[in-house]
């Protein structure tokens, strides 16, 4: 035997214990389509179908439900200056790149270069907020073992999963087993901010942390991945997300043998506020929608007009606030640019070519676009364009959605609950 | 590579089918790997044997390696029977772990535990090269079916899975059952319409069973 | 320091690497390597070279295209003053580079150099430079950078397309080697100036050698074949780059000098080559629209004297930040001054610590021109990602260092206003 092998039986009786394995039975059906030419192979020769892959062939071009969930090792939470950083660790996989949004070479699958290495993964948060910063930091991650710098710098991508929202990841190669360490160093946040978060986030921070990279780890992270029926393959909807508190979202008591302290129980979600939580006048879609929130793209999309004096309002002018995240999850969207129009009577008010929206994070909204606007009225149109859609790399479940978004036509209502 | 002990050695009169395929008879799978996945299945999934007669299993492993392309260089399956019904004549391992080097070989062991109803196995891949990535058999198992078997159908279980790639990450493992319906001293169920023994099916168990031993 | 396994490399990754490595048995490796090189010898007549350092582009190769082919070896010597400034030592330095001067032909096939003067250097002066010298200290240009400064007195720039010259030329100024191809060193720049050894670099240009240090670690196996540089395409493009007239101080004291500054960068190639898409590559590292017209080919070869970026392009740099994402030069040209580049760039590939990297090594009228061209290029005003704001995401910063290039008159040891 080999001594990397699992224990069999504790590897039965987690996986046992969790839900959604057993949902299992039934689930995998055969695949008569299965290109496997191996199959073909004389030695073989006999057609019988095969049971199918988990793979999800033709996703809806919306948030999809994947094949599984993905499971982790969190490692204890690290603060810098203002932040504190959650780094994760799961197994190499595929995420999507973006670089533009609309045109098929703007998405990019990108597959691990190699088997062996990480998936590292790091939440970001204001400490005094609990607000997780869903920003483009730049920030730049070196990794070392025993003092050398294996490999050169890099900066993670902005990134946004069902299970894990906004955090900043990669596929990290490593080669031999043993303790990586990883130094990160955060520039200060360009991001306009507002609230109490206003002025803040102006110095550059560096933070270090330490894993293990052995068997140990291997099989913990594989362990704990849960495959859906297959009957929620590609359906459309999202995996809920991780319960911070909880490593690899499975089993929280049988990994203390890594020497790794788990208490994460203060890791804070990127979820934005609910929409009920926004004050100001609601903006109704023009056409009406059978969402709680109108949809571009499948991203949800909040509108709110907030009242003059509003402490976001420049002046005596009004803000539009706007506030796109994902279905389900409400996973901030960042790095998108927007403008709005407003029409009344048909003729546009103010620039036609419209106003930008700065991307904005708020210590009470959290992240959104907003821009302020002289007094509107009741009856006046408001066109939300969409120049580009969120910047950010996905996760399986995120990639087909958010990358056509065509613009929402909003009217200002005749009551305000402002 | 060690052969396996079994009480007895019966003829391979293999009483092998092909069947339509019904889905239903999946057993969870045991997930234990990353989104990487390798299936492993009993081919066929459903045949029949009368009482006293053997059957022979392919144990199929199909892996399209991990999301680099690379693929296996271990696997372990534990195969579980009824031992009241069956027991183990003999389990050949299979090429599928050496696929895709014509230098490399699959070293397995087996151990059969015919009281408990339990045969397991574990292979190798020498050298571990790129690994394996294909769909093919990775051992036959025959099994003898009890003189007094009554007429049932019968489970063999693959359980345990495990399957693990050149990086040493654990594939998601699928593991895929099969039915025998055994036709008893007493008279019993019909057999699966329409059944039959290919003959073309049997020389390709010879096949099979001459390229294993080559790898010995 | 010990020398590479010659049987692990090709040669010429093998004489790279004795570049790198440097010193007498570097270069006694590289000459039993490079067996009877034919160098061509130079000149006894100083006035028969240029007058400014810098001028190299008309005795450099030129490719199909007529760009200027950069030489294939670089090394840039940090040198440290042992004692302060005096005649004497001015001469010592003069004679010195006099032997080098006479021993290679000043081009590619032989030798060409310039030593560079750090504000640091200037100063011990009692005296600031004239105001036609732009020489700041160096500076940090990006929030994110956090650079080392060159703040050693002066870096000496070796270049030539044999290996064996630029290691010979080093050992002849500092090493024990005397005869430098033919030539006696009578003189030599010890006494005056101290080599820093562990701050020396070195590096190559050239199609095909990055893809010849994919051992390296970092360097990842994508790297284009034909790729004269890391990032997988040409560039020095004969029109996007500034004329050494356009770079030259023309008026006051130094005039005839001009500025250089170097930006040591690593950069990460694995994401790089490896995660982004040839087109998602060239909107980065060219425009949005050189990727959608297919403007520039496999390793920019259908780009020919000019990196394509024409006003419109340059003019649609906003713009296409908020369409997701803005190309590297798109975003540097908006530092043009009247429509033209105000930066001469030398720049050359590196592995020096065996990680892949470029040292970025410009040359302008003031360091002004630098940080102009460099803060466009940064694109702080940009709406865009970090990520799709060119390759910001791909470099990293490590050192930067200003320097004055002195024409040739001046360039032993100058004061800081010399009459």
């Amino acid at each position: 035997m080999h001594d990397h092998d699992l224990d069999r039986r504790t590897f039965v009786q987690r996986t046992g214990a969790t839900t959604g394995i057993l949902a299992l039975a039934g689930c995998l059906g055969t695949d008569g389509d299965d290109e496997d030419e191996d199959r073909d192979d004389p030695d073989n020769g006999d057609d019988a179908e095969m049971p199918r892959f988990p793979e999800i062939d033709d996703p809806p071009a919306a948030v999809y439900r994947p094949t599984h969930r993905e499971s982790m090792r969190m490692l204890e939470p690290i603060t810098a200056g203002e932040y504190t950083l959650a780094p994760m660790l799961s197994y190499p996989h595929p995420f999507w790149l973006i670089t533009g949004g609309t045109g098929e070479d703007d998405v990019e699958r990108v597959d691990p270069e190699q088997g062996r290495g990480v998936h590292l993964m790091i939440t970001l948060w204001d400490d005094d907020t609990g607000i997780v910063l869903p920003v483009d930091t730049s920030a730049t991650i070196r990794i070392f073992q025993d003092g050398d710098q294996i490999g050169s710098p890099q900066s993670p991508w902005p990134m946004i999963s069902q299970e894990m929202g906004f955090h900043f990841g990669d596929n990290v190669p490593l080669e031999d087993d043993g303790t990586y360490t990883v130094e990160v160093e955060l520039p200060p946040i360009p991001t306009h901010t507002t609230g109490d978060l206003e002025g803040r986030f102006t110095d550059s921070e560096t933070a270090t942390f330490e894993f293990e990279y052995d068997q140990a780890f291997r099989d913990q992270v594989v362990g704990g991945v849960e495959y859906l029926d297959e009957s929620e393959w590609g359906e459309r909807g999202a995996l809920e997300p991780m319960d911070h508190g909880r490593d690899d979202g499975q089993h929280g008591d049988d990994h203390d043998d890594d020497g790794h302290h788990h208490d994460n129980g203060h890791v804070p979600d990127s979820a934005l506020p609910s929409a009920e939580a926004y004050p100001g006048t609601r903006l109704e879609p023009t056409d009406g929608v059978d969402t709680d929130l109108p949809r571009s793209g499948d991203a949800a999309v909040l509108v709110t007009l907030l009242e003059a004096g509003s402490r976001l309002a420049d002046g005596d002018e009004q803000y539009l606030l706007v506030s796109p995240r994902t279905p389900y999850n409400r996973v901030p969207l960042a790095d998108m640019a927007m403008s709005v129009t407003v029409d009344r009577e048909g003729e546009p008010v103010g620039d036609a070519d419209g106003v930008a929206l700065e991307q904005t994070i708020d210590s009470e909204y959290d992240l959104h676009y907003g821009a302020s606007l002289p007094a509107l009225q009741p009856g006046d149109s408001v066109t939300v364009t969409i120049e580009s859609p969120p910047q950010v790399a996905r996760h399986q479940g995120y990639e087909t959605a958010f990358l056509e978004m065509p613009s929402l036509e909003f009217t200002v209502p005749e009551e305000s609950d402002a | 590579m060690t052969r396996p002990t079994v009480a007895r050695l019966s003829v391979v009169l293999a009483v092998v089918c092909v069947c339509t395929l019904t889905v239903g008879a999946v057993v969870p799978a045991t997930v234990g790997a990353g989104d990487s996945v390798t299936i492993f299945f009993l081919e066929p999934s459903e045949g029949n044997a009368d009482a006293g007669e053997t059957v022979t299993l392919e144990f199929v492993v199909s892996s399209h390696g991990n999301y680099v392309g690379e693929g296996i260089d271990q696997l372990s399956a534990t195969i579980a029977y009824d031992p009241d019904v069956f027991s183990v004549a003999d389990v050949d391992h299979g090429p599928m772990l050496a696929a895709g080097d014509s230098n490399a070989t699959v070293d397995g062991t087996v151990e059969i535990d015919d009281e408990a109803g339990l045969a397991t196995i574990d292979q190798e891949r020498t050298p571990s090269g790129d690994g394996a990535k294909t769909t093919d058999t990775a051992a036959t198992i025959t099994l003898e079916v009890a003189e007094d078997a009554s007429s049932t159908n019968e489970t063999v279980e693959l359980t345990d899975g495990s399957a693990m790639d050149i990086s040493e990450y654990s594939q998601a493992v699928f593991e895929r059952d099969a039915t025998i319906t055994i036709d008893g001293t007493d008279g019993g169920i019909d057999p699966v319409a329409g059944f039959a023994v290919p003959s073309a099916l049997l020389a390709v168990g010879a096949v099979l069973l001459f390229a294993v031993r080559r790898l010995d | 320091m010990t020398l590479p396994d010659r049987s692990a490399l090709s040669r010429r990754d093998y004489l790279r690497t004795l570049v790198a490595i440097g010193g007498a048995t570097a270069l006694s490796a590289c000459v039993s390597e490079s067996g009877a090189v034919d160098v061509p010898t130079g000149t006894d007549d100083p006035e028969s070279l240029p007058a400014r350092q810098h001028a190299w582009n008309d005795v450099l190769s030129r490719d199909d295209d007529g760009n200027v082919q950069s030489p294939e070896h670089h090394v840039l010597l940090p040198l440290s003053l042992v004692d302060e400034p005096t005649d004497a030592a001015r001469a010592q330095v003069e004679d010195a580079l006099r032997t080098l001067e006479r021993a290679y032909e000043w081009s590619n096939e032989g030798l060409v150099f310039t030593i560079g003067y750090t504000p640091a250097y200037f100063d011990r002066f009692d005296d600031s430079l004239p105001e036609s010298v732009a020489l700041p200290e160096p500076a940090a240009l990006t929030a994110a950078e956090n650079p080392v400064f060159d703040e050693f007195d002066a870096v000496l720039h070796l270049a030539s397309d044999h290996s064996q010259v630029v290691l010979e030329a080093e050992e002849g100024l500092f090493g024990d080697h005397d005869d430098l191809n033919g030539i006696a060193v009578e003189t030599d720049l010890t006494g005056v100036f101290e080599r820093l050894e562990e701050q020396r670099r070195s590096g190559f240009v050239g199609a095909g050698l990055p893809a010849e240090h994919t051992d390296v670690s970092g360097v990842p196996d994508s790297v284009p074949e034909d790729a004269p540089f890391f990032m997988g395409f040409r560039s020095g493009f004969i029109d996007s780059q500034a004329t050494e007239d356009r770079v030259t101080i023309e008026d006051g004291p130094f005039a005839g000098a001009t500025t250089q500054h170097i930006e040591s960068l690593e950069t990460q190639l694995r994401t790089w080559l490896e995660q982004d898409s040839h087109p998602m590559r060239v909107r980065k590292l060219f425009s949005p629209e050189h990727a959608d017209e297919e403007l520039v080919g496999d390793v920019g070869e259908k780009l020919t004297t000019t990196n394509g970026l024409t006003d419109e392009r340059i003019d649609a740099t906003e713009a296409d930040a908020r369409d997701g994402v803005v190309g590297h030069a798109q975003k540097a040209a908006r530092g043009r001054i009247d429509g033209e580049p105000p930066l001469l760039r030398r720049d050359f590939n590196t592995v020096d610590g065996d990680r892949p990297g470029v040292h970025f090594l410009s040359l302008q009228h003031g360091i002004d021109e630098f940080v102009r061209v460099r803060e466009a290029m940064t694109g702080a005003d940009l709406d865009v990602g970090n990520a799709n704001n060119g390759i910001l995401s791909y470099i990293f910063v490590d050192r930067r260092g200003n320097y004055l290039l002195p024409p040739r008159s001046l360039r032993a040891l100058p004061p800081t206003n010399p009459q």
